[in-house]
């Protein structure tokens, strides 16, 4: 009897013990406005055009997330893309255990490569919306929301940033400092990108070109690892 | 008694064997490496029958009216005969001339601009074209998921009910692939089986003397661009891949078509303006309109007197391959469109 005890106890720690080295690493993304984190539909007040706008789409894919310390790399993710949508998913989780980093770095967008390889799955599945039909190529950034400074339809302002081939690649790399946690927030500066636009002028985006390469290296300043 | 169970053990391995059946397509040792990685899609019978009850099905369509074989129609090479411009849902008419479909594994690139970069993402584009399918491919799914008939069908197919955007695609792109035509009267003088009467041998000679630089052998296209000197049809304004790069050396320049089929294919052009063949060798003759653009080998008119004119169409009618347009196995899936129940949900 003693010995089956011992059994079910040396049983239990394993797998607490297993379960406590489960804990990977999880990267989360918040979309921010100002101070405060974006909700869909929720007005926000634009300074930039001094009225009040709302969002209610939001993606992005990030890919090829690579861990550093001291400036080596630690972590790849190899080529995966992620699609990250404040409707559905806002973070990832790396399953290595003990990363010891100081930086993160990735990439938003989707690389030529996977641009030029057929259908694919899951995430770059072409029903996410996320893909143009019309001309190859992955959206990057899909944007939404309306304002009344938009003499458009419905108000609506439109950013879906793409582009693989130069002149007019978008991809961009952001590279932040990250302390050691399970958990790094990424903040994603919505009212930053916004107010950097002339949304009264600019607010039907929806090709490669010079006018996406321009929002895409404005987005790729509004990526921020919070304290 | 124990054997009772293993029949349908055996049964169901026998079927997981049928479900990923390999298909080996065939085409002549004198055809170049196909561009397609068949690696990525390997071809599989069920997956091409997916495809080809997709291709004919008009679910892809907004209204469930037109299907990709309503304007790629098997008994014209997969063209859209007698319509210079085609037309989609609601009979709108778009601005382009439906390009026949074959050989399709060899192209870099496809529609008349070569915005699309790989077939399996093709479907994407007439799907949601407003004036085409006029459909979000995610409304696609969503049908094609409530509808038993393909539940079964992408079951064969994948091993997996759940339909995605990458398998209607992939499905898509495997039937297309099948579609070869390599058995035309070229193609049987090329493996020795028959022979060029005197005319035809007078006419590819003047093929290759002045046509096979961009409608290169055996595919009779480079699938490159070039600006073939056509003016600009001034009610449609169209630039071509101009229209998709926006860089001025692309102005004017239309995807390379292939000359196989050239008697189902009418009427030619990106827009379709030339209904007859000689109205084609007038053009090259005394039609170029010079341009910036203009293709290197058409700066020198091409010469050609009415009998060699007479010869030269006699040699690109070797190309037609009624095998081709006939083969039962690209038409109408009516075994399975018309007779299934999941149809009428």
């Amino acid at each position: 009897m003693k010995k089956v005890y011992l059994l079910f106890i040396a049983i239990f720690i394993l797998i607490n013990f297993a379960f406590s080295q489960n804990k990977g690493l999880a990267i989360k993304f918040v979309p921010m406005y100002g101070t405060v984190k974006v909700e869909q539909g929720k007005k926000y007040f634009s300074t930039a055009n001094n009225d009040s706008l709302s969002i209610e789409t939001f993606r992005f894919y990030i890919s090829n997330i690579t861990l550093l310390k001291n400036g080596k790399v630690v972590y790849h993710s190899k080529s995966n893309c992620y699609l990250i949508d404040i409707e559905k998913r806002l973070e990832l989780e790396i399953k290595q255990k003990n990363l010891v980093f100081d930086a993160i770095k990735f990439n938003v967008g989707v690389d030529s490569t996977t641009n030029v390889s057929g259908a694919m799955g899951g995430d770059l599945d072409p029903m996410n919306g996320m893909y143009w039909a019309w001309q190859s190529g992955y959206i990057n950034f899909k944007l939404e929301g309306t304002s009344k400074v938009c003499k458009t339809r419905n108000n609506i302002f439109q950013f879906h940033i793409g582009g693989y081939q130069s002149p007019n690649a978008t991809l961009q790399t952001i590279n932040l400092p990250a302390k050691n946690n399970s958990i790094i927030e990424i903040n994603v500066a919505l009212d930053q990108f916004l107010n950097g636009i002339d949304l009264k002028n600019a607010n039907e985006i929806m090709s490669p070109g010079e006018n996406a390469v321009k929002l895409a290296k404005l987005y790729q300043t509004i990526f921020s690892v919070q304290e | 008694m124990r054997f009772k169970f293993l029949v349908p053990i055996c049964l169901l391995l026998l079927s997981a064997f049928t479900a990923s059946t390999i298909y080996k397509l065939n085409y002549p040792a004198y055809f170049p490496t196909p561009v397609y990685d068949f690696k990525k899609n390997p071809l599989a019978d069920k997956k091409i029958t997916l495809g080809r009850v997709l291709f004919y099905d008009p679910i892809l369509s907004k209204d469930n009216t037109i299907s990709c074989a309503s304007c790629h129609s098997s008994f014209n090479a997969f063209a859209h005969t007698d319509h210079a411009l085609s037309h989609g849902i609601k009979d709108l008419i778009g601005s382009r001339n439906a390009p026949a479909l074959m050989n399709l594994a060899w192209h870099k690139t496809f529609m008349w601009d070569g915005a699309i970069n790989h077939l399996d993402v093709q479907a994407l584009a007439p799907i949601s074209h407003p004036k085409e399918m006029g459909e979000k491919i995610e409304a696609v799914i969503a049908k094609l998921n409530q509808t038993k008939l393909y539940k079964n069908l992408f079951y064969a197919a994948f091993g997996d009910s759940l339909i995605t955007g990458e398998k209607v695609l992939k499905a898509l792109s495997q039937f297309q692939l099948t579609l070869i035509s390599a058995n035309s009267k070229y193609d049987k003088v090329k493996s020795g089986k028959e022979k060029f009467t005197e005319q035809e041998k007078k006419g590819y000679a003047l093929f290759q003397k002045n046509c096979n630089a961009c409608h290169i052998e055996p595919l009779f296209s480079n699938f490159d661009f070039a600006n073939n000197g056509l003016p600009v049809d001034t009610t449609l304004n169209d630039f071509g891949k101009w229209m998709i790069t926006k860089q001025s050396a692309d102005s004017l320049k239309f995807k390379i078509p292939s000359l196989r089929n050239l008697s189902y294919t009418y009427p030619y052009m990106h827009d379709g303006r030339f209904s007859k063949l000689n109205q084609v060798l007038n053009h090259y003759s005394n039609g170029i309109k010079q341009g910036p653009t203009l293709a290197n080998e058409l700066k020198n008119p091409i010469k050609l007197s009415a009998d060699e004119k007479v010869d030269l169409i006699a040699f690109l009618l070797t190309l037609n391959d009624l095998d081709f347009v006939f083969n039962p196995k690209f038409r109408y899936p009516k075994e399975i469109l018309l007779t299934s129940e999941g149809k009428q949900n």
